[in-house]
């Protein structure tokens, strides 16, 4: 319920910030994000209504919270050191500890099957973007250092 | 026909119908990498080809490339195109219960179904169905996108007003960046990268994708595989028996998918999440769907392979593409010296026809290569999750960043991404946010349009109410919105899979 609650004022301040910014559009610019920002606080109005009627549940729980710190700072990690690590290394460097990290036993085994599976993930899809699809993958260090 | 169906007989041709689908389906199965990706990369190879030849192979990719889609939706339960969104709500959950083979049959199956009805309606029927076509204008578009706004109500039985929001939310998102009419610039708030909007692409990558690999991290104490993989003998016999007990499904969600695709604009998508509502609404058993039933699948997959057929109807006869990827066979064609349009078939008549049954065997060769390749796709969820997370967030990556050469859309999609766990913990299915995103646009545009037509004539009631093809859909929205009333279940659940 508490975070029905919270949702609920949050889109009602989402809905309230797209209404008033719409008013600065013109006239056929600004009719749809005006229906838009009217519906979406009206529905949120309800939401917080029903939320309040009803018990509940709990929607985070300990584990869904260290799954969610877990992936998500190693994927911020990930796309922050990229442009300068570059595709190849930066993707070597996440497959690897990312299943080193996760798996349920950190042994020698896992480390070198982790670096195995990286090695080889890497190598098939950048041969694949860059040499078949083209495709321009940063770089990064690799090319500082004239690779 | 002999003469062209002769011709698509010789080793070559055949050949090149094979790689074709092969390649398709390997592009259009990594989330990002979409159809019309596909056919853009694979342009410039038949530059070298005869005519012919060129446009086999391209119609192959296409046909390859949005089954393909279905494979990442059934395996993670992230669509490799926006085609196969609705075969995410109950692919994946099949494949959690251990049937991914059965989905990736039925989608294989239903794909060939729906492309054959489809290239089929190409060749027997594209004057008639052009000339209704040609009779949409912007009230027509608007209802249209209202109609599939529907569909929310469809995938948000678990709370209606939890949908309507997600609807709204994504509607808004469609807002951001530059108005189609008028020219403003909408809710970027100082940020130039925001003046063409969000991309789809990135928007279904991060909205499906990231909140199901952190789901995935959290049960892996308890559930280290999304599932087991342990090959079946006669599963593909069995699955499509159980099929072709339903052969209105089957037909119902081809045709919807060939009238969607003929319409310029459309698209996949639309057509998929349409015939899968469709199908959920006119089912005995609506409850079932979204836990993860095989008619779920057949709906969606043979509707968007039907849309392939569909697309090319405008793009033949009059030179307009009706979806992204009929744009690039638009340039293909061009490149080869056709000028598509009502003198194609009686100046190119034969490379025209011999190209229409290339895709009617496309089609036929298309359920032997989704039936095989179903079982190498079907051995990655035996990856243990801390094995396979890093590699479908690795894939997120490199399929962000490639639709523009762009760090930008790859931050665009974590951002998503962060939005969509949260909601998606709400309750809110993703489907309703990527639902308002897609139709807000189209939605949008016809409403803009029409009111300036209403105003230009001085009646509402004209353009929006009395145009013979608006008044149908109307109808069909009324109908869309009251169906539970009348079937009578309108107090019981329909899951949708978001809460298994």
């Amino acid at each position: 319920m508490k975070a029905d609650l919270v949702a609920g004022f949050v889109f009602i301040f989402v809905s309230v910030v797209m209404y008033f910014e719409s008013l600065n559009y013109s006239e056929l610019g600004s009719i749809f994000p005006k229906i838009g920002a009217a519906g979406l606080f009206l529905f949120s109005i309800i939401y917080i209504a029903t939320s309040l009627r009803e018990k509940g549940e709990g929607y985070f729980s300990k584990d869904s919270v260290e799954a969610f710190v877990f992936t998500f700072v190693a994927t911020i990690v990930y796309v922050g050191i990229l442009p300068y690590l570059g595709f190849l290394l930066s993707g070597f460097l996440y497959i690897t500890l990312f299943s080193y990290m996760a798996a349920p036993s950190r042994t020698k085994r896992v480390l070198l099957a982790s670096i195995g599976f990286s090695v080889l993930i890497n190598a098939l899809f950048y041969s694949v973007f860059r040499f078949i699809f083209n495709v321009p993958l940063p770089s990064g260090l690799l090319e500082s250092l004239g690779l | 026909m002999f003469e062209f169906v002769g011709a698509l007989l010789e080793p070559h041709h055949f050949a090149l119908i094979i790689c074709g689908l092969i390649a398709g389906a390997v592009v259009g199965c990594l989330p990002g990498l979409t159809a019309t990706m596909a056919l853009a990369l694979l342009v410039p190879f038949t530059f070298a080809m005869d005519p012919t030849s060129g446009l086999i192979i391209l119609g192959a990719v296409y046909v390859g490339a949005i089954y393909g889609g279905c494979i990442s939706a059934i395996l993670i339960g992230t669509p490799g195109t926006p085609s196969a969104i609705a075969t995410t709500f109950d692919g994946y959950p099949l494949t959690k219960k251990g049937m991914a083979e059965h989905a990736l049959v039925t989608a294989a199956f239903g794909s060939s179904i729906g492309g054959l009805i489809g290239a089929f309606g190409l060749l027997l029927l594209s004057p008639i169905l052009v000339s209704i076509a040609l009779k949409f204008g912007p009230p027509e578009y608007f209802w249209l996108a209202v109609l599939g706004l529907t569909v929310i109500a469809t995938l948000s039985s678990k709370s209606l007003i939890k949908g309507l929001i997600g609807g709204t939310l994504g509607l808004l998102m469609g807002t951001v960046g530059i108005a189609p009419i008028g020219g403003d610039v909408r809710f970027t708030f100082g940020f130039t990268e925001l003046q063409a909007g969000f991309d789809l692409i990135v928007a279904l990558i991060g909205l499906f994708c990231l909140p199901e690999v952190i789901e995935m991290m959290e049960r892996r104490k308890v559930q280290l595989r999304i599932a087991e993989y342990k090959k079946k003998k006669g599963v593909a016999l069995a699955v499509v028996k159980q099929l072709l007990k339903k052969p209105i499904l089957l037909i119902r969600s081809a045709v919807i998918g060939l009238i969607v695709g003929i319409i310029p604009g459309a698209g996949g998508n639309i057509a998929g999440l349409l015939s899968y509502d469709i199908a959920v609404k006119s089912s005995k058993e609506p409850e079932k769907f979204g836990t993860g039933i095989i008619e779920g699948v057949a709906a969606s997959e043979t509707s968007n392979n039907a849309e392939v057929g569909g697309s090319l109807v405008p793009l033949l006869t009059l030179g307009i593409p009706g979806a992204p990827p009929a744009a690039v066979m638009l340039g293909a064609l061009m490149i080869h010296g056709l000028r598509p349009g009502p003198d194609l078939f009686s100046v190119s008549g034969d490379i025209v026809y011999t190209f229409m049954y290339s895709l009617i065997i496309a089609n036929i060769l298309l359920f032997f290569v989704g039936f095989y390749g179903a079982r190498i796709f079907a051995k990655l969820i035996s990856l243990p999750v801390y094995a396979l997370v890093p590699f479908i967030i690795f894939l997120c990556v490199i399929g962000s960043y490639s639709i523009r050469n762009n760090m930008l859309d790859v931050y665009a999609m974590v951002g998503f991404g962060i939005f969509g766990y949260f909601t998606k913990k709400l309750g809110i299915h993703p489907g309703t946010i990527v639902l308002g995103l897609i139709l807000g646009r189209i939605a949008e545009i016809g409403f803009v349009q029409s009111i300036l037509l209403s105003k230009a004539i001085g009646s509402y009631w004209a353009v929006f109410i009395a145009r013979p093809i608006s008044a149908i859909l109307i109808i069909l929205c009324a109908v869309m919105l009251l169906w539970p009333v009348f079937a009578g279940y309108f107090k019981k659940e329909i899951p949708t899979g978001e809460g298994d």
